[in-house]
């Protein structure tokens, strides 16, 4: 029998605030828009609305020394050991290793270097996309396997996807799965020249949405195999990651394909993997990242893949409170199934005020739905159709 | 037991050597060679059109068409054709400067005209997975597609990932292996070798029972592989033991008979690689086994992910039983990787 694997641990940082907790409470009861990032004359960048993170440092001062997505996510990761009763010091005997997800990484830094030779570093600091992943285990003291997934705007989930395994594989016992992503210049000019950011907020399956909106996002979990949580006596967990189904597209390298019958492979593979039946999930966190066709094609596919159910789902697309984390996304949706799990509690669905009729799905805007959650299915989607599909249940 | 893996196909785009025969011989000339001179090898005689036709390659990145181009020579080697459906081929690439260029020209852009000047059909180029992708879009790998780029041992993850998801029954063949464009400046001072301007290696796996069943020649079959983060291990600092290193590892990685046990390694100057290199050579001395040490030549370049790629080739053109290929990076990842030659 396969092992059991276990989210015991979470931490979040988001434009929702620097703890789990705060981000919990904003998601079921404030509100939240993007701001303006006010770096370049519009001129040169039309649209630079975004959902950032507020950091009490000075971003430019602190990004010559140490990129944000990697401070915060050593941050983030210090959380969920906290929050699983870890202490690193205790786990020098365990083998813990690191999957971490990230379309941009230390995009700071590097646009930093753009503009000034001098940056503090030299060539190890060159990989800057796996030096947040190698920054965690150095911090923590991790010796195993230290992996960077940047599948872009799914890596999140197939960081988790991989930690899940290598956990089932006996190549590690305890993992940190995430992401973190922060502003990029160049992924925002190419976002807003590909046409695809909403002027206004991100709005998922909106009737009027118009686009994406980028948001940062960093999003750390423990995953431990149920017999580490055993020996050490942890009595608290979150969830279990129960499986994943991945698929590719492989049509277009921004459009999603319009029958959406990989990303229902890849939703069909995930419950297949988890052992359940679509009769076995209560509740759904699509990709939903506010663009028309996307949102309209993963509709479709949810509504093949749970027929008449689809409508007793419940459904809550989080990327209207936190706009798109690129490749931190899928780690967040998963830390946020973990908290709907545990927590018996699914958030509503922020800056919604029609909901397209066309997609059908059942999405709350209002108010936090009190529900008991046995299974959460996670979608994650990213340019060049690489789709993942995972599936969470109690702990 | 666990399924076996074979290597049914390579497909090699660098600066020294765009094909195996070509690889061979450089491999086998260094001797009477002259030293490499410059900073920077040029990939001089890539010819796009020659692999992806005359239309439909003009917006596509330098790393997309070097990787595009090996996976065609790739399946092309492996005689794969059609015999697997779509959803039954995935991919899974690695790669550390793929979009590194491709970035810094694009901010310079946005930063000199404004964003508004980069071209629609090009502005996707900016995403690190947008190669892995467009060998998805070409030649229909529908199962999976995944980029990772962990620090210069990315490509022998994904050929361990790749073998992982064949296990699984994730898919019936993957397309694995490394790209790389042009790398960063600061990179030319830390490896002795000239860097690479760009490369790709690309391998076609299957499970060894299916590719025998349906003739293919093998090249070699996948052993076992060890992945650890060990930055005070590889800067000397600290004993490998405290880092959980046993020599039971090299015994799971070689086998409990193997003797010499013949580690394939870079030879391009970086203390971590050669450090890891020590290590297994201490630990097959302790076992009573001796080491025999096959070195890449350094016409090759260095080349980030591919360069392990390369070391790969090495052992599948040296006709040993076994080999240990060997890669470490500069943040402190340890990659041992175990290969072992085509079954009869």
């Amino acid at each position: 029998m396969t092992a059991r694997v276990l989210v015991t641990g979470v931490g979040l940082i988001s434009p929702l605030g620097h703890s789990a907790r705060g981000y919990w409470e904003s998601l079921l009861y404030r509100e939240s828009l993007p701001q303006e990032h006010p770096t370049l004359p519009p001129a040169l960048l039309p649209n630079q609305r975004y959902y950032g993170i507020a950091d009490d440092e000075p971003a430019e001062e602190t990004a010559r020394a140490e990129s944000r997505a990697t401070r915060l996510a050593v941050k983030a990761t210090g959380m969920a050991l906290d929050d699983a009763g870890l202490i690193p010091a205790d786990l020098s005997r365990t083998t813990v290793g690191v999957c971490f997800g990230t379309g941009m990484g230390e995009s700071d830094r590097l646009e930093i270097s753009h503009t000034e030779a001098a940056l503090r570093g030299d060539a190890p600091s060159s990989f800057f996309l796996s030096r947040i992943a190698a920054r965690l285990a150095e911090t923590y003291g991790f010796t195993g396997a230290n992996t960077t997934l940047s599948t872009a705007c799914s890596a999140g989930s197939y960081a988790m996807a991989l930690a899940h395994e290598r956990i089932v594989s006996g190549e590690a016992e305890v993992m940190v799965a995430g992401g973190s992503e922060i502003y990029s210049r160049v992924g925002q000019g190419c976002f807003h020249r590909l046409g695809a950011l909403d002027p206004v907020a991100c709005r998922p399956f909106d009737v009027d949405r118009k686009g994406t909106v980028f948001g940062e996002g960093v999003a750390a979990l423990i995953l431990e195999s149920e017999e580490h949580a055993r020996r050490r006596g942890r009595r608290r967990v979150l969830a279990q990651f129960e499986g994943a189904g991945w698929s590719c597209d492989g049509y277009h390298t921004t459009a999603p394909e319009p029958t959406g019958r990989w990303i229902e492979a890849a939703m069909l593979r995930a419950l297949s993997a988890a052992g359940v039946t679509p009769q076995d999930i209560d509740c759904v966190l699509p990709h939903g990242t506010g663009t028309s066709l996307n949102d309209l094609v993963e509709s479709q596919a949810l509504a093949r893949v749970f027929g008449d159910r689809v409508r007793d789902l419940k459904v809550s697309a989080i990327k209207g409170k936190l706009g798109h984390s690129g490749g931190s996304a899928g780690a967040v949706a998963c830390a946020t199934a973990a908290m709907i799990l545990e927590r018996g509690v699914v958030p509503p669905t922020g800056n919604v005020n029609v909901v397209d009729a066309e997609c059908g799905l059942p999405i709350r805007v209002d108010a936090p739905t009190p529900a008991s959650i046995r299974h959460v299915l996670v979608n994650a989607y990213a340019f060049g159709g690489n789709n993942i599909s995972v599936v969470l249940g109690r702990g | 037991m666990r399924d076996r893996i074979a290597l049914t196909g390579i497909g090699l785009v660098s600066p020294a050597a765009s094909s195996l025969e070509t690889f061979a011989r450089v491999r086998g000339a260094e001797a009477d060679a002259a030293p490499v001179g410059g900073r920077m090898l040029p990939l001089l005689d890539f010819d796009p059109a020659r692999y992806l036709g005359e239309r439909g390659f003009k917006y596509l990145t330098p790393a997309t068409q070097y990787a595009l181009a090996a996976a065609r020579l790739a399946l092309e080697d492996a005689g794969v054709g059609d015999y697997y459906q779509g959803e039954e081929r995935g991919v899974v690439l690695g790669t550390n400067f793929a979009v590194w260029s491709v970035l810094a020209d694009m901010d310079a852009t946005i930063l000199r005209t404004g964003a508004d000047q980069i071209r629609p059909m090009e502005a996707a180029n900016f995403s690190v997975n947008i190669p892995a992708s467009q060998l998805s879009i070409r030649y229909g790998l529908h199962a999976f597609n995944v980029t990772l780029t962990t620090a210069r041992i990315a490509g022998l993850e994904a050929v361990a990932l790749g073998a992982e998801c064949l296990r699984r029954g994730r898919a019936r063949m993957v397309l694995a292996g490394a790209l790389e464009g042009r790398a960063p400046e600061a990179l030319q001072g830390y490896f002795s070798p000239p860097i690479a301007e760009g490369a790709a290696c690309l391998m076609v796996l299957e499970p060894l029972s299916a590719a025998l069943e349906r003739g293919a020649r093998v090249h070699g079959e996948i052993g076992p592989s060890l992945f650890r983060f060990w930055p005070a291990v590889l800067g000397g600092v600290s004993a490998p033991a405290e880092s959980g290193w046993s020599e039971g590892m090299l015994a799971d990685l070689v086998g409990p008979g193997l003797d010499p046990v013949h580690l394939f390694e870079a030879g391009h100057g970086c203390p971590r690689c050669e450090r890891l290199a020590q290590i297994v050579d201490a630990a097959a001395s302790s076992a009573g086994r001796r080491v025999e040490r096959h070195v890449l030549s350094d016409r090759f370049g260095e080349c980030s992910t591919v360069s392990p790629m390369m070391q790969v080739l090495d052992f599948c053109l040296s006709g040993l039983d076994a080999g240990l290929v060997v890669a470490a990076s500069p943040q402190g990842h340890a990659a041992l990787s175990g290969w072992l030659r085509a079954a009869a």
